[in-house]
């Protein structure tokens, strides 16, 4: 009677489990939907276990970072107080401006961003692998009404969007992910052109598409979400034009975008929980150029970047 | 017995990894425990059963990363039966080949992962790579004795000697 080798029973074990990952993998990435469920009840099985062990250590935690990325810190230090003295010269002028605005979305009825469209969230932990680096968690979830997809801000502007949602916590793939990508309106011209996040640079989005050659940008000039078709709604700020040159296809500008939101350093977040259709109702949808009158910026100021609510 | 400390160990390693262990980076990296768990499986209880408890803890890993599901199971069970096979004809184990081995392994299954994550569409092979992989790789060294340790107690063997089944 033949014996069967321990070697080939080895290769077989092998062989049926990569298979089986493969097929996973497969209907994973197929969206198939029993498998998000299942996972999802899992997730929320783990999920208390990781806040608790998390909420244990987090003590610790800040002892090491501040260790380890004290380098960092003194060079974030100065870099705020810097920024600190030129708000402190803006804010005047920006109050004055922000009257004007609030008084044009009450016109134009654009005030998509109450308070009942927000959800306040804290942010809970960074990337939880070594390949994802442009994801954060936050602390709520589908039980708090968030769905994927939905846009993430601070008062900054624009931070990222929900890409994984368990019960109580969600993961936020960030802007700067250079998978992530946004229509945005520039607020010169009024083109819209459609942007990517630079992993390379936490701070910049680069728009390389829909904005013509002969078009004028300005650096200094605002970016905002386009609306219309986006998943994102309008008027949530994205960054300043920081610089301007031609596309690949010597056809387009490339323009630079210095993001609003310090991604680096977000502690609280807001996620918009009405669905980009609703809050996008009535609009049309982008003009490559011509007026338009969607300029909104959020209204409500309970959350500021980096801060607490 | 020995599933149940399995079962113990592997969620209490993927609770672990994501919630303290991403929070103790170096340079930007943090330590892979479920992969050199999953080597040191292999190392203490053989190929076969090191695939099978590797292929489990990169699942429930998987369940927690936001990269598509199965692609730390299929990196864990490799990793696993790397170093059963590798292993198997061991004839003086000590504490440091199961040192060495967990953290070179676990830096190859870091670069496996990539590899694998690429093959999928995901887009994680970069210069950058080597860099993760050593981190990994010096973390591990640091971690496996204890996680060497840990494996054994799972499987019921003697902590303090190690017995090749591959």
């Amino acid at each position: 009677m033949a014996v069967p080798r321990p070697g080939g029973r080895r290769r077989t074990t092998l062989v049926l489990l990569v298979l089986t990952a493969i097929t996973l993998l497969t209907l994973d990435l197929r969206g198939f939907g029993p498998l998000e469920s299942m996972q999802e009840a899992t997730r929320s099985v783990l999920n208390p276990l990781r806040d608790g062990a998390g909420s244990a250590f987090d003590p610790v935690a800040d002892a090491w970072n501040g260790v380890t990325d004290y380098d960092d810190l003194e060079r974030e230090n100065a870099t705020l107080r810097a920024q600190l003295e030129e708000l402190q010269g803006l804010s005047i002028a920006e109050t004055a401006a922000l009257s004007e605005l609030e008084a044009l979305n009450r016109e134009l009825d654009l005030d998509f961003l109450g308070d009942g469209d927000r959800v306040i969230a804290r942010v809970v932990g960074g990337s939880t692998g070594n390949f994802s680096p442009f994801t954060v968690e936050i602390d709520k979830g589908s039980s708090s009404g968030l769905a994927e997809g939905q846009p993430v801000i601070t008062e900054a502007g624009l931070v990222g969007q929900l890409v994984q949602v368990s019960r109580s916590r969600s993961v936020v793939q960030l802007i700067n992910d250079p998978e992530f990508t946004a229509a945005v309106r520039l607020s010169g011209s009024r083109d819209v052109g459609i942007g990517r996040g630079n992993g390379e640079d936490q701070r910049t989005f680069i728009v390389d598409q829909g904005i013509a050659i002969e078009t004028e940008v300005t650096v200094g000039e605002a970016a905002t979400t386009a609306g219309g078709r986006s998943r994102f709604p309008a008027g949530v700020p994205v960054g300043l034009v920081s610089s301007i040159a031609a596309a690949d296809n010597q056809l387009e500008r490339r323009v630079i975008i210095t993001l609003g939101a310090d991604v680096d350093n977000l502690e609280f977040v807001s996620v918009i929980t009405v669905a980009p259709s609703e809050s996008a109702e009535g609009e049309a949808p982008p003009e490559p150029s011509g007026t338009d009158t969607t300029l909104a910026l959020p209204t409500t100021t309970d959350v500021a970047a980096g801060g607490a609510p | 017995m020995s599933r149940m400390r399995l079962t113990l160990v592997a969620v209490g390693a993927v609770v672990l990894q994501t919630s303290i262990f991403t929070l103790f980076r170096f340079d930007g990296v943090a330590p892979e425990l479920p992969i050199l768990l999953a080597a040191l499986a292999g190392y203490a209880a053989g190929a076969e059963r090191g695939a099978w408890f590797g292929f489990g803890i990169g699942l429930l890993y998987d369940v927690l990363l936001p990269s598509p599901l199965g692609l730390a199971a299929l990196t864990c069970a490799v990793v696993a039966w790397l170093v059963g096979v590798l292993t198997s004809g061991l004839m003086h184990p000590t504490w440091w080949t199961a040192t060495v081995f967990g953290a070179s392994m676990t830096a190859l299954g870091v670069g496996l992962f990539a590899v694998a994550g690429e093959v999928f569409g995901q887009r994680y092979v970069s210069l950058d790579l080597l860099r993760i992989m050593a981190f990994v790789g010096l973390l591990s060294l640091i971690l496996a004795p204890a996680a060497s340790w840990l494996m054994r107690w799972c499987y019921g063997q003697d902590p303090n000697a190690r017995t090749a089944s591959g």
